[in-house]
Parts: C-alpha cells; structure tokens; sequence
C-alpha cells in the first residue's frame, strides 16, 4: 500500500453569494496516494476545480479538514498556502498561462528561481521536447507546445504533486493526447503524483483511480486495475 | 427599466471607482481653477471698471510746487484737454491717541463742492463734510477699520509742522487708492500705518499755504491713448514749466492703478495654465484607461452587435465613462471653483479698498468652465469609443490577439549582458518597452508634475531669496528718516548725537526721467555718499555694485526697460531742481526685485541738481535692531522730519502678507502636484495591473508572495517614474525659468533661483507620492481574487 499524500476529509466548500449560498462541494472524503495518478471526472459544474484548488492549496474550505502530510492545509495561512505552493505543487490550466512577455525558458525559469531543488530549466524543456523552442515567446507557439512549456514549468520545481485541470480541454485529440502521454510519463519516470481534470470518460482509464463528482459530491471512486497509455484510449 | 448596457456601465464605473475618483479630483482642479480665476478676474475688473468711471478717475496728474488757480482755465482751452481741476495733496503726519508710532498719510483736499469734477471718492460710513473749516476730514475705510475709527472720533494732523485736531466725519474709499502703498516704500499695504485723509479744499489750501493756488492737477484728454497723451503731457509740462513742475503722470502709472492692473493680468495666467494641465492630464489617461477596457471588452462589444446593438449605441455606451467623468467633473469642479473664487475675492477685499467686490456668479463662466471639464475627457476618449464601434461582430468575437511576444530592441542590443539578467528584470525592461504607450503615459504625468513641483519649490525658495535680498543683504539700516527739505552736511552731526544711533548714512533720492532714443522711464535715482554700508546695490549673488564716481548704476529690469548695458550712455533729466539733461554713463547693473531703480554718488547726484551736497533722507542704524517707539516719536518731533520708519516692521509685515500668500499659495501647488502624481500613478498602474491579472494570477498559483510580484510589478511603475522624475526635475528648470520670465514686471520680480538642493527634494518628494500610489496598488493586488482569473478565458 503506497503512503498517503495528501488526506481530505469531510470537505465542504461554499461560495457565498450575496443572500445565495452555492454549495460547490460537499462531504468530499479522499486519499491521495504519494505516486499515483489520479483522473477527477464529472459533468460541467460538479465541483472538480473547486476540489482541485482546495487541493492545490489555492483556497480554504469552508469545512472539513485537509491534511498534506503533516501540514493541516484548513488552518493555512495564507503565506503558509504560498509557500506549501511553491515547494509541492505544480499547476497546468487549461488555458496554459504563460506570461507572454517571457520566452519559454525563461516561463520555466520563473517558476526554478523561487524552487528549492528546482530542475535545469532547459533540462525541463528537453524533458517536454521543446529544447529547441527555448528562445520563442508563447505567440510564436503553438497550442500545444504552450501547454507543453506550462507542463515543464510545473514540473521544473520538483514538486511533490503535480495538479492539471483540463489540461486538454484546449487542445485536438492528437495534440491532447501527446500531452497526456507527457503526464503518463511524468508519473511513472519521475514518480511524481498527478492529478488530473477531464471531461472525458474514457481518459478515466489511465489512471490508477478515478473519482466521479456530482452536483457536489463524489459519488464514486473505482480503481483500475490496469491502466491504459493515452494512445491506445479510443475517443 | 434601466438598459443593460447602463447597467453594465454602471458596474464597470464602480469597479474602478477609486482610480476615477482620483481623475475626478484632477479634472475637478482644472474646472475649478479655470471658472474661479475667471470669475474672480470679473469681479475684480467689473468692480474697479465701475469704480474708476462712476468715481471719474482722471486721465492724468501733474504735481507741481505752486501753480495759481487762474491758470487751470488756461489749461482746459488747450485742445486736445477736456477738463482739468487743480488740488492741493501733501504728506501729513497722523497721531492717535494710544497710538505709539505715527502714521504717514497723504493729505488731499477735495475741491469745486459739493464733489470734485475728478477722482471722488466713495463714501462707506458717515457724512460729508458739514462746512468747510477743516474740522471734519473723510479717511480712508482700510485706516479706519485697522484703528477702529469711527465717525465722531478725534485724531490729530501734523502738515507743515502744524498740528490740527480732526473730527472724523466719515470713511472713504477712492479710485486712486485702491491698493494704498507706504510712502516710504514697501511694496504690501500697511493700513494701520499708512492713510490718505480727505480735507475740504480751503482748508488744505490754508495749511498748506498755497492759498489761491493748488499744487497738483487732474485732467481728462479727449483722446487717453498712451502716444497722444504723452504728447499732452509734455505740452501742459511746457505750460506750466513757470510753477515748478514736478511730476506728471498718466493716471495710468499711478502705482495703485498700475498695481490693479499687474494682479488682473496675473489672474489670466493662473486662469490658463493651471487648468490646460489638468484637463490635458485627464483627457490623456482616460484614453489610456478607455484603449484597454475596451481592448478587453472585444466579445463583450462583437456579442451585443451581434445581438443587433447598433454601432452607436456601442459608442455612446464607451462615451459613457467619459461623460461619466465629466459629470463628476463639473459638479466637484463647480462647487470647488465658486469656493475659490469667494475665498479670493475675500482676500482681494483685505487688500484693496474697492467698492462693489463681492463674487458674483457668472453664467457664461460655468457654462465655459463646465464645457471644458466635459469635453476634455470625452475628446481623449473619441478615438476609444470610435474603434470599439467599428469592430466587425464576427471580429470582435474571435479571441483578441494574442499579446506581442519578441524581443525588444535591448536584447540585440546587448545580447551579452541581457542574458544575464534575471528574468525579473527582463520582465519589466519588456514590459516598458513592449508598451511604449502606456510607459509614455506614466512618464509623461510624472514629467508634468514633477516639474510642477521643482517650480513651486523653486518659487517658495525665491520668495524667501527675494525679501532677504531687499531686505537683509541690500537694505541694513535700523530706521530710514525722511526729510521735510533737503539738507546739509549739518544734519547728520544733529541725528548721529541722538540717543541709541550707531550711524547715519545720508541718501538724495531724485524722480529723474532716464532715456535712451525711444526708451524713457521714469525712475527715484538714489545718492549714497562714499563708505555706505547701509544700503547698498547688489547683484543677483549680492555681491556689492560700486558706485561710480560720475554716472549711474541700473538695476537690471531697467537696462532692459531702456535697451541699455554697461558702457551705453543715458539721458538722465531731473525732474526738480534745474532739470538740466546730462548724459549719463551706465556704470554696472545691480539687481532689485521690487521697482525700478537707479544708484548714483549723492555729490554727482547734488550736482545735477545745482547744489554741493543735499540728501533728502537719511539712514540710521542703531544699537539694537529694532529701537522701539521712542526714538521714532524723538525724530517725528523734529519740524524737518517727514516721516520715519522702522525697517523690522517693514520686513515683518512682507514675511507677514506676501510670504504667508505666496506660501500659501505654492503650498497648495505643490499639494496639487502631490496629488496629480499620485492620480497619474496610480491610474496607469491600476490599468497595468488589470492589464496583467491573469499574469499575476500565475505567479500566485506558482507560490509567489505578494511582496515578490509587487517587486515585479512596482520595479516597472518605478522605473518609468524615475525617468519621468529626473527628465521631470530638468523640466521643472526649464518651466521654473519661463515663469519667472512670465512674472517679471517692473513693478515685481522674483529671483531665479534654482538650487540642487531643492530639485533633490522635488524628486525625492515625488517619488514619496509615486511610493504612496504603489502601496495602494499593493493594497489592490493583495486584495484581488485571482483564483478568479482562470475561470474565463479573457
Ligand atoms: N467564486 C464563485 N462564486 C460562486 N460560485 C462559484 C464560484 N466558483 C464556482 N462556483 C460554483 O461552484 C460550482 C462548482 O464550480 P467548479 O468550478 O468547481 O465546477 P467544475 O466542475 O470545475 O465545472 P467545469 O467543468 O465547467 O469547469 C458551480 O456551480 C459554480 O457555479
Ligand atoms: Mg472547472
């Protein structure tokens, strides 16, 4: 049995709107295993973003507890949620967020020069297959190359945990599953958790686990026995 | 039902309420100054046009010693004059009781009852006189009010040595004293020591002993231009040459006209400049703010033209934030602009004796100013809302360009020493050279008021420069005495034995005309006698001007006046004496900042005059700096003294009047300035920091802190504001320079005095304001939500 990375228990998260509140999360029990590749799945506003933030470290629950490790992530501050961001976790957005201004090396350097072990930025590259592109600012990439670039400058930190969400939601089947591959082998090469959002069922099935959210709440968490690699899924 | 459109506008105004509100506030300043100015220039010009035409001011004056009255009748035949009228004005000397120090008044008879045909005066309190004995005089309304007199009270007159007791029957305002300067210089009023008293015209006449006879003549001309009334004068000169003509002068020249005139002309500067900055200031970064909301809003704008909004709507919907703006404008402006005018005119009422000055509101000035505070920002915007409305739906709809990406020109430049760099640094060296336009808006607002600052600092420091240059390093006598008569050698021996004087230093001042061709001016020349060390010509550093032994040392606003330097030779006519023309040589100029003037040797000076050695008035200096009332009342008791004054009070009284206003007044300036760079700055950083929020977002979700994307983000604003300061401080040189030329009268002048010191503050104070706007934009940035950021696309 792998160790367990990151603990959510009891979680709820409520977005307070004027009089309105909007339950985004409810109940929300899960385990994150040190390792593992984990697929979030549900339909358009059933909470996986909001789950993944509050994993992320980029919010708070309004209830429940969230551990990472030893750290109790519910009573963060913030330059505690800050700093547990810049040491553990890696992001991917589905609309990449590069910063335009700054070529690919030097997006990826932003991201090792407040590391503490962080990767060569160029060796990070190199590991997406962009060594070649270091020089080019984000206009003159395409989509996928972007998404790629946001991948190795989540990965140039070293972080513990590397969180996607949709990160392919932007992207053609061939260039979206190139992508995934990357993650596929981001997880089994360098051991690294990932975590990742989808819209899509069949995605499912590389994961070693996926959770099925619903107006909420999780609603079903399957193991897989077998995971597939992304180019032989059919969708 | 209010439209979505407004709604949304709405919305929008209120999201950036507070970078507005600042726009607002500088706006507000340009309307305010632009209708108060204006309107305070109207009343001050409407109240002294009615006074000068109701109270009949003349064309002109000529003091003379002893002109009879039957030759006033000869004078009104002459041609080109249509009336003249002859009366009798000579200093006095005023004593109150529980009053230590006297008063230097002019005493002025008012002829042909029951007024006079020219400058009458306004009567504010009491009557007239009931007879013409010369018990009851009028005085004026400032005197009065500083001792509280009223009608019925008793005050003595000293004239030609003669005390006479006076009832006052009523206080008087007049057109020719409408700014009342001390007789023995100064250049701020000081009513509870200088009056003009009014005496029925026998009366004077007696005292005066010019019976029959008056020394001063008022006339109107039929033609008052300048050419054909100087032709005038010299041809009644010519006439009365017999009678000892002194003086005579357009009323126009007349120091208080002359001093109403300079403040009006000075009141339309402030109306221009002030307001042409600020509403440039808006305009400018409004159009800035509007270019990127709307570069942001392209599928707001492609949706609702789809929707079939017609492209005017989508203009008018842009426009919406300038009117917005302008609105708020006007109102702030409005209500700002009639404080500042009730507060000047308020001032000007302290000041001067004007019947009538009270604010009025002025239509056509609102409406003026209000037009400017409304189309200011909506011409910046045109262009703006011109673009939004001429996006095709189908265009608008596509995602916007993706931004800029490339290298700026530094990178070939020096692509050694740019690799190098942190890519912070690249960051912001793209961030300000990939957006020349929006680093040109920062820079130029800091340009603009940083150079407003150094001027007003510089100013501050001039005014100070000024009165110690008149005051400490030019003039250090104790107590300057005038003298009833000239005098000679023997005087000096008599004042120097008087108890507390350390010495006495003679002086001949002399009203001469200097020429050079077509450039005449009359001036005081002064005549020091070898050694003096009380007053002295000095130059800009107040280094000392020696004195020649034969001819004139200028002051520099003169030699430019006649269009002569050092070396040139003058035409020196005196206007006493035996009035002989001589030519003059132009020895060395010095400077003064107040008046015109003129130095030569007292023995040169006597000589002109056809004596060996005269003074007209004398300096002392004492063993204390201020010698108190009782060696003023001992020199007031002597017949030949005209008046003596106590140097401590005059330059009191300055520090008093003009530097409180003039602090006060750039104090303000410089708050404004304060204010406009802080707006500025936080108005263009507020628009990047929108700009980048997706950019910021990133950096936060990478386990940056705040502080270090404030670094970032603050290391751009202070790198254009820095250029902007320094470029700024050279700026404000420059302006400080031409403003000073602007300002420099012959009546006025200020220093040009630029210190490093002072441009060292200027630019540290800015850069005080621009670090106060980055701590509200730290405020914004640690406040804003930028998890939401991600959840749309743009
Ligand atoms: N800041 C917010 N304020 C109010 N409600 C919010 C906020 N953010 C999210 N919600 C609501 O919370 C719910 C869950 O949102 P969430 O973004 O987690 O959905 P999602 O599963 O990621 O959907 P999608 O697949 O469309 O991205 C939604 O109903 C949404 O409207
Ligand atoms: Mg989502």
């Amino acid at each position: 049995m792998k160790q367990s990375l990151l603990e959510v228990k009891n979680v709820s998260k409520i977005y307070q709107m004027g009089e309105v509140q909007v339950p985004a999360l409810q109940d929300a029990d899960l385990e994150v295993r040190e390792g593992e590749f984990l697929v979030i799945l549900g339909p358009s506003g059933s909470g996986k973003s909001t789950l993944l933030n509050l994993l992320g470290g980029m919010d708070r629950p309004s209830g429940g507890n969230i551990r990472f490790q030893d750290q109790d992530l519910t009573r963060a501050s913030d330059s505690q949620l800050t700093s547990f961001r810049r040491h553990n976790v890696g992001f991917v957005f589905q609309f990449f967020n590069l910063v335009p201004t700054l070529t690919a090396l030097e997006n990826v350097q932003v991201a090792t020069q407040i590391a503490r072990q962080p990767m060569d930025p160029l060796q990070a590259l190199r590991m997406v297959g962009l060594e070649n592109r270091a020089d080019h600012f984000p206009s003159q990439l395409s989509g996928g190359e972007q998404q790629r670039v946001a991948i190795a400058r989540a990965l140039a930190s070293n972080p513990r945990l590397l969180l996607c969400d949709e990160p392919t939601g932007n992207l053609d089947s061939t260039t979206g599953r190139a992508v995934l591959r990357l993650l596929w082998d981001v997880n089994r090469k360098l051991n690294m958790t990932v975590i990742i959002i989808t819209h899509s069922q069949p995605v499912a099935r590389m994961g070693h686990r996926a959770a099925s959210l619903r107006d909420g709440r999780i609603v079903s968490l399957t193991e897989n026995k077998e995971p597939i690699p992304p180019e032989e899924i059919e969708w | 039902m209010v439209s979505p459109l407004t709604l949304k506008l709405l919305r929008d105004l209120r999201g950036r309420l507070g970078s507005l509100a600042a726009l607002v506030l500088i706006g507000a300043l340009g309307v305010a100054s632009f209708g108060g100015f204006d309107s305070v220039y109207r009343d001050l010009e409407a109240a002294r046009n009615r006074f000068y035409a109701d109270y009949r001011l003349a064309d002109f004056s000529i003091s003379l010693k002893r002109a009879p009255e039957r030759v006033l009748s000869e004078l009104a035949r002459l041609e080109p004059v249509v009336a003249v009228e002859g009366r009798v004005r000579i200093p006095a000397r005023l004593e109150l009781t529980g009053v230590d120090e006297p008063v230097q008044a002019t005493a002025i008879s008012l002829p042909s009852p029951p007024r006079p045909v020219f400058n009458d005066v306004f009567l504010v309190k009491g009557s007239w006189f009931e007879d013409s004995s010369g018990r009851q005089a009028l005085v004026n309304d400032a005197f009065a009010r500083a001792h509280k007199l009223r009608p019925g009270d008793r005050f003595r007159a000293v004239i030609m040595g003669e005390q006479h007791e006076l009832v006052v029957a009523g206080t008087v305002m007049a057109p020719e004293f409408v700014y009342v300067l001390p007789p023995a210089g100064g250049i701020v009023p000081d009513p509870s020591r200088t009056a003009v008293i009014f005496l029925p015209h026998r009366a004077l006449q007696q005292w005066a002993d010019l019976d029959g006879a008056c020394n001063e003549i008022l006339g109107r001309v039929h033609d008052p231009r300048k050419a054909p009334l100087k032709a005038t004068l010299s041809l009644l000169e010519d006439k009365l040459d017999p009678y000892g003509v002194m003086i005579s002068i357009p009323m126009s020249e007349a120091p208080s006209v002359q001093f109403l005139e300079n403040e009006l002309q000075e009141l339309q500067r402030s109306a221009t400049i002030l307001p042409v900055i600020c509403l440039a200031v808006v305009a400018f970064v409004l159009h800035v703010v509007l270019g990127r909301i709307v570069a942001s809003q392209r599928t707001f704008i492609g949706t609702v033209r789809a929707l079939g909004y017609s492209r005017w709507q989508v203009m008018g919907h842009y426009l919406g934030y300038a009117l917005a703006v302008g609105m708020a404008t006007v109102v702030v402006g409005l209500s700002f602009g009639s404080w500042i005018q009730g507060a000047m005119v308020g001032l000007y009422r302290n000041f001067y004796e004007l019947p009538g000055l009270t604010p009025h509101p002025y239509p056509q000035v609102m409406l003026k100013s209000a037009l400017a505070g409304v189309l200011a920002p909506l011409l910046g915007t045109l262009r703006e809302a011109w673009t939004a409305s001429s996006l095709a739906p189908a265009s608008a709809m596509r995602p916007p360009p993706p931004e800029r990406g490339g290298r700026v020109f530094l990178e070939w430049l020096i692509p050694g020493i740019w690799k190098h760099f942190p890519f912070s640094i690249k960051l912001i060296l793209r961030a300000v050279l990939r957006n020349p336009y929006r680093s040109l808006v920062t820079f130029a607002t800091t340009f603009v008021a940083t150079a407003l600052m150094v001027e007003s600092l510089c100013m501050l420091r001039a005014v100070d420069a000024m009165i110690a240059h008149e005051f400490s390093i030019s003039s250090r006598q104790d107590v300057s005495v005038g003298l009833r008569e000239p005098a000679g050698r023997g005087l000096l021996q008599e004042l120097v034995s008087l108890p507390q004087v350390a010495r006495v230093e003679p002086q001949l001042a002399v009203s001469c005309t200097l020429s050079n061709g077509p450039y005449e001016k009359r001036v005081g020349v002064t005549g020091m006698t070898a050694g003096h060390v009380l007053y002295r010509p000095v130059d800009s550093r107040g280094e000392e001007v020696p004195l020649p032994e034969e001819g004139l040392v200028l002051s520099r606003k003169l030699a430019e006046v006649l269009h002569v330097q050092p070396g040139d030779r003058v035409r020196l006519r005196p206007l006493i004496g035996r009035r002989q023309v001589v030519e003059a040589p132009v020895a060395a100029l010095a400077d003064t900042y107040v008046g015109l003037a003129a130095y030569a040797r007292l023995e040169y000076l006597s000589r002109l005059l056809g004596e060996e050695w005269v003074a007209n008035s004398v300096l002392l200096s004492t063993y204390h700096r201020d010698p108190g009332p009782s060696l003023l009342q001992e020199l007031n008791r002597r017949p030949y003294v005209l008046g003596a004054e106590r140097r401590v009070r005059a330059l009191t009284l300055l520090q008093d009047t003009i530097g409180r206003n003039l602090g006060v007044f750039f104090g303000i300036l410089v708050l404004f300035t304060g204010g406009l760079a802080f707006g500025g700055v936080l108005n263009t950083a507020l628009v990047s920091l929108a700009e980048r929020e997706r950019e910021i977002g990133t950096f936060r979700v990478l386990g940056y802190t705040k502080t270090e994307i404030m670094g970032i983000f603050a290391g751009e604003s202070y790198l254009v504001n820095t250029l902007g300061v320094l470029f700024g401080i050279w700026g404000g040189v420059v302006f400080t320079r031409s403003v000073v030329d602007l300002y420099s009268t012959e009546l006025f002048r200020l220093p040009e005095l630029i210190e490093p010191h002072v441009l060292m503050r200027s630019g540290l104070l800015m850069m005080g304001f621009i670090s106060l706007a980055m701590l509200v934009v730290y405020g914004v940035l640690a406040r804003t939500r930028w998890l939401e950021v991600f959840k749309t696309r743009e």
